[in-house]
């Protein structure tokens, strides 16, 4: 009986142990800072876009009424809420959509990154609630839930304009391994990890998705279409393997992703499976979503050996002191970090 | 490539190593106390749960998984978040495209111009012309049968009007929502186009004046629904794509 409780209490150890290490190890945050960047271009060129037809899409009255938006409400029982439901006048509006155009400036560049972070994720949640349904696509959902994590931890240490003021202001010294750097991160990957599940098992109840002509379908469908590649129609094995590759990379991307081995495999099909769709399908803006949500899951180390020698010769240009600058005596800390 | 762990991300060890699998004992994991541990784990845990459920939860789903994931406690926590979809991208199967098309009349019902959306040359960039895909994509994806197609043409009823206010030469508006289905791989290789006129079917129209954009303007409400009509599922707006 000791045996068993003694086995007990070693596999329940060992498990928090494991959980301790992988959700609180401490981590650079250089990855959360380039997808920092990528999510602020990324919602900066999606919210741009609605320029064109704002008061059309936001106002009270337009292709998505308020009068739908409430019946809605009320249909679905939705908790979900949106400044655009209070706001009637063209001017109001203009002014909202321009705060947030310069709130995702804010982002993409880095300044005053844990402020802004937060801004952007509500801000993001106000634009897509109020076209759901409507004019909403998957963008809408992996742009929110990017922003969203990026609001966790210190999305600003590296790569941002935060980070050059640090060191212009004498504090020379390397961010710190950041608990909340890799709780974003991990939130990211799980998120990622999930959506890919459903997504797959989602294939699975459809019939064209085990016969092979999915992809096809896809292809075949002119609205969607933005690269004729139809001519793969003569090659009716490719067309089957494509499909099939897709929904198993899908439902099992939640296992095999962890794996180091297999990660860089595994990455390497979401860039061909991505970029298909963005090239071929026209939808250029999810397929760049998706592939800054696979970065997650790639490790500070590669992000910073790639990027680090970019960031330092900006450093040098704009504060004279790189990364490598001695460190002041008297430590001053930039504006939000 | 790795996940970036501080302490155990060095030089990629073998697979098989049981070191490599080895938990790091929780007293040398580096910052937060137990306690900011505990609590973030309980948080962690609902978050994971709250994120898992709700994709779960879409449509064809067991009673339970609808009723863990769309009860009022967690969708008060998922839906202002944005998280309550969800994920099924060309599932179950890759569907047909679907058209808006209208045409447009003067006062004295000469035909002033015939026009589609999602347009490639009049919608640009590309982003811009996916909004109105969607627009016209999500007439009828709605979870409740009986409640899709009057929802459908009370949609379409709204898109005629916009069409109106954007057109102010126009006084009527007949807008259609057509479906334009892709051809099999056999059909194509036999010689039918993509655009083929045998592909394409209406499904919905509606007719608008300008008389009904000024009444319209004044109501708040129009979607046909009465006392008789069933109780709402309890279903959300994730399902789309």
């Amino acid at each position: 009986m000791s045996q068993l409780w003694q086995w007990v209490r070693g596999y329940f150890s060992a498990a928090c142990g494991a959980w301790n290490d992988f959700w609180f190890t401490a981590i650079d945050a250089a990855t959360l800072s380039l997808i920092r960047i990528c999510v602020g271009a990324m919602l900066l060129y999606t919210h741009f876009i609605w320029t064109f037809n704002l008061y059309a899409f936001f106002g009270p009255r337009g292709w998505l009424p308020m009068e739908l938006v409430e019946r809605d409400q009320e249909i679905f029982q939705n908790f979900a809420w949106s400044l655009f439901y209070h706001i009637e006048s063209p001017a109001l509006i203009w002014c909202v959509h321009i705060v947030a155009l310069v709130v995702f400036v804010m982002l993409m560049m880095g300044l005053f990154s844990r402020v802004v972070s937060v801004l952007a994720a509500f801000l993001a949640i106000m634009y897509v609630v109020r076209v759901s349904p409507g004019a909403f696509f998957g963008l809408d959902k992996i742009n929110c839930f990017l922003a969203l994590y990026l609001t966790i931890g210190p999305c600003g240490a590296r790569y941002s304009l935060d980070s050059l003021w640090r060191k212009r202001s004498g504090n020379t010294d390397e961010p710190r391994p950041s608990v909340s750097a890799n709780l974003a991160i991990r939130l990211m990957q799980w998120h990622l990890a999930i959506i890919y599940l459903f997504s797959g098992l989602g294939k699975l109840q459809g019939q064209a998705w085990w016969t092979g002509e999915a992809t096809w379908m896809s292809i075949a469908n002119l609205e969607y279409q933005s690269l004729d590649v139809t001519f793969l129609a003569h090659y009716p094995a490719l067309l089957d393997l494509l499909t099939h590759v897709t929904v198993f990379w899908e439902l099992f991307y939640i296992v095999l992703i962890w794996n180091r081995w297999l990660r860089p495999w595994m990455l390497m099909i979401a860039v061909g499976m991505h970029g298909f769709i963005a090239l071929c399908l026209g939808m250029m803006t999810f397929g760049i979503a998706m592939l800054i949500a696979n970065l997650a899951f790639v490790s500070p180390r590669l992000v910073r050996a790639l990027f680090d020698p970019v960031a330092r010769r900006v450093s040098l240009a704009l504060t004279d002191t790189g990364s490598v600058a001695p460190q002041s005596p008297t430590k001053k800390t930039g504006p939000t970090q | 490539m790795s996940t970036g762990r501080k302490q155990t991300d060095s030089t990629p060890q073998n697979p098989t190593s049981k070191s490599a699998a080895k938990p790091k004992p929780a007293s040398e994991i580096v910052g937060w106390p137990a306690w900011a541990r505990g609590l973030v784990s309980l948080l962690l845990v609902w978050h994971l749960a709250a994120i898992f459920l709700a994709p779960f939860s879409q449509p064809p789903t067991s009673r339970l998984v609808a009723f863990l994931a769309q009860n009022p406690v967690v969708r008060a926590y998922t839906d202002p978040l944005y998280l309550n979809h969800g994920y099924s991208f060309f599932a179950p199967e890759p569907g047909p495209g679907h058209v808006i098309e209208y045409t447009l009349f003067d006062s004295t019902g000469n035909q002033l111009e015939t026009s589609r959306f999602p347009s490639k040359r009049e919608q640009w960039p590309r982003l811009n012309y996916h909004r109105f895909m969607m627009l016209a994509d999500q007439l009828d994806a709605f979870p409740s049968e009986e409640l899709r197609e009057p929802r459908a043409k009370y949609m379409l009823t709204n898109y005629a009007l916009q069409i109106l206010r954007e057109h102010p030469t126009a006084d009527r508006a007949i807008a259609r929502r057509l479906v334009h289905f892709m051809p099999t791989r056999a059909d194509f290789l036999n010689g039918v186009a993509l655009d083929d006129p045998k592909l394409w079917s209406e499904e919905y129209s509606v007719t608008q004046t300008r008389a009904d954009l000024v009444q319209a303007e004044a109501r708040s409400k129009q979607l046909p629904r009465s006392d008789s009509d069933p109780e709402p599922e309890l279903i959300t707006p994730g399902s789309q794509p």
